[in-house]
């Protein structure tokens, strides 16, 4: 029996939470992915297979290999192009001696606690959502192979067979019931055994609570959270992972996403809140607080190492700058009488988000020598460099966006470095906007100083060979 | 960084093994270059990834680029058995949008052009 898990299916209420893929949205403290994991172990699905979709590397890091569930897990991808099922029809011989397929949002809600039935041989059971096979279970190698095909198959037994009752979460408002149901006493449906959660209060590891706190179960709080003095937490509060409850704040019948900020003197009832965010259930509609005292989302990212890039690359851009004052000086009124190249002042989006006037260079005359030679020296880089070393740009990063036509990528960037030279200003790749993006995401994960300073070098080297070897000039 | 370059029932596998970094994808252009000017007909083109070890945004650059080329004369280019370092970088620069990524040399050869 093999299991596969389809977790690029979109699913609008995942956004309306964050940024996190809709696999990993909490429910009763777990991630959703969590229930699917434990559920293939307990029906002897060791191989998983789990497509991947957006929020890809997240799903990866939290799976691993598999083996914190007893599991081997595995993970593919499909492009978007494609309908979910074809993922299963590429190799459908791996597929066919038992087959628990999971291809959207389904909860595998539970009817009574431990021990559960397992599927017996010949059984087929189904969940359809808008005409999809949203979740399959079945050990029939007919069923199965006809399924593979293109067929629908037919379900041939009760889920209540296996005290199972999957839950399509289709909005909000089924994603926090789902959860209310929890914290109200399903929870323990899921319990191991060995545990026990008799007094409806499940506090995970490394939580600080001090004694003036009131916690009035039922409630869920995750791991690595601190409540402050005074804080009314319950009854019906499922708090997830990283969350920091301030003073005097009460929380009933809501949902806190991993990784929240609450302020203090906060009342939050019948709410979602996921960092700076707080969503209604009941129509889906969203409030975005822009006052970190009130709602934030705690980073954890340490900014140590972009510290240490700003001055290694400052005291570079001072360097630059001062090596390439005479030569610019020299060469550009050159470059300007005899019309090989020139600047123009484009609207770029700079440091803090606003936007400024940059300036871009522009080569009118490719074949010239002296034009070469200005951009071999990396003098078409001078006034970028300039900006950066009077620190209104950074010496390398992210090429800088333009505020209209660079909108989707800016909002895809969670930290983004405007700079003078970076993956751009290498040979350009005839790949477009797909290049560019993708330089962007890389860049923003794998930044360090070691890696602006081989970005500085090879840039300014590689322009400095491709001069002496006579080809074009690239424009930045 | 090896690459080395197949014909299998008219399709073309390139098998890269190595790291494909800012260090070698030129050479790596070239050779796909080269061999693509011999090649004129092939349509789907195989990237066999699982012997490269690493790849960093300039290797993934070329990849992009190769994609356009073969795309703009009817062809695609499949990629099958990626590892984990390089499934990485896929996944943060969302290059899986791009790709069609199979689990296995046979099962992209078998894909619909």
């Amino acid at each position: 029996m093999k299991a596969v898990f389809h977790t690029g299916v979109p699913a609008g209420w995942g956004d309306t939470l964050g940024d996190r893929p809709w696999c990993l949205a909490p429910v009763g403290g777990k991630p959703l992915i969590e229930y699917w994991l434990e559920w293939a172990f307990d029906i002897g699905a060791v191989d998983v297979r789990i497509v991947l979709g957006d929020g890809a590397d997240e799903v990866e890091e939290f799976c691993g290999d598999g083996s914190r569930w007893g599991l081997h897990a595995d993970f593919s991808f499909l492009r978007n192009t494609s309908a979910p099922d074809d993922y299963l029809r590429r190799s459908p011989e791996q597929w066919t001696d038992g087959l628990l397929y999971i291809c959207g949002p389904v909860f595998p809600r539970r009817l009574r606690p431990p021990p559960w039935a397992k599927p017996a041989e010949g059984v087929t059971l189904r969940v359809v959502d808008a005409g999809q096979t949203a979740c399959l279970l079945s050990r029939d190698t007919r069923a199965l192979r006809a399924f593979l095909s293109g067929a629908p198959p037919q379900s041939n037994g009760s889920w209540a067979d296996l005290q199972l009752d999957p839950m399509t979460l289709r909005d909000v408002k089924s994603y926090y019931d789902l959860n209310m149901c929890l914290v109200g006493g399903e929870l323990s449906h899921y319990v191991p055994p060995g545990y026990l959660n008799g007094d409806g209060a499940s506090i995970g590891y490394n939580v600080m609570i001090p004694l003036s706190v009131e916690l009035r179960p039922p409630l869920v709080i995750g791991n690595d959270c601190r409540i402050h003095s005074m804080a009314v937490v319950g009854p019906n509060a499922v708090i997830g992972n990283h969350v920091i409850v301030d003073r005097q704040t009460e929380l009933s019948d809501c949902v806190v996403i991993d990784g929240t900020y609450l302020g203090r003197n906060l009342e939050i009832s019948g709410k979602i809140v996921s960092g700076s965010r707080v969503v209604s259930p009941d129509d889906g509609s969203v409030v975005e607080l822009s006052e970190p005292w009130l709602l934030a989302r705690l980073e954890s990212e340490s900014r140590s190492n972009d510290l240490l890039r700003a001055l290694v690359g400052w005291a570079v851009a001072v360097g630059l700058m001062l090596a390439q004052a005479i030569p610019f000086v020299l060469l550009y009124p050159l470059i300007r009488i005899y019309s090989i190249g020139s600047y123009r002042l484009s609207s770029r989006i700079g440091l803090g988000g606003r936007v400024r006037r940059l300036p871009v260079w522009t080569t009118l005359n490719s074949q010239s020598r002296l034009g070469r030679c200005f951009v071999g020296l990396g003098l078409d880089l001078f006034p970028l460099i300039a900006l950066a070393a009077f620190g209104r740009i950074w010496l390398c990063g992210h090429a800088p966006l333009h505020p209209e036509r660079d909108q989707a990528l800016r909002k895809r960037l969670h930290r983004y470095f405007p700079a003078a030279i970076g993956y751009h200003t290498r040979r350009a790749e005839a790949g477009g906007h797909a290049v560019e993006t993708t330089n962007a995401l890389y860049y923003e994960r794998y930044r360090s100083p070691a890696e602006d300073l081989r970005t500085v070098v090879r840039t300014l080297a590689g322009r400095f060979l491709d001069a002496l070897s006579g080809e074009s000039a690239t424009a930045c | 960084m090896n690459v080395r370059f197949d014909l299998s029932e008219g399709h073309g596998i390139v098998t890269v093994t190595g790291a494909l970094n800012a260090a070698c994808v030129d050479s790596f252009r070239d050779q796909f270059h080269r061999w693509m000017g011999d090649n004129d007909g092939i349509r789907k083109i195989v990237l066999d990834l699982a012997a490269m070890d690493f790849i960093d945004s300039a290797g993934l650059g070329v990849l992009i680029a190769m994609l356009k080329r073969v795309s703009e004369r009817g062809g695609d280019i499949l990629i099958a058995k990626l590892q984990k370092k390089a499934r990485v970088v896929f996944e943060i620069t969302r290059a899986y949008k791009i790709f069609e990524i199979y689990d296995s040399v046979e099962e992209a050869l078998k894909a619909k052009a």
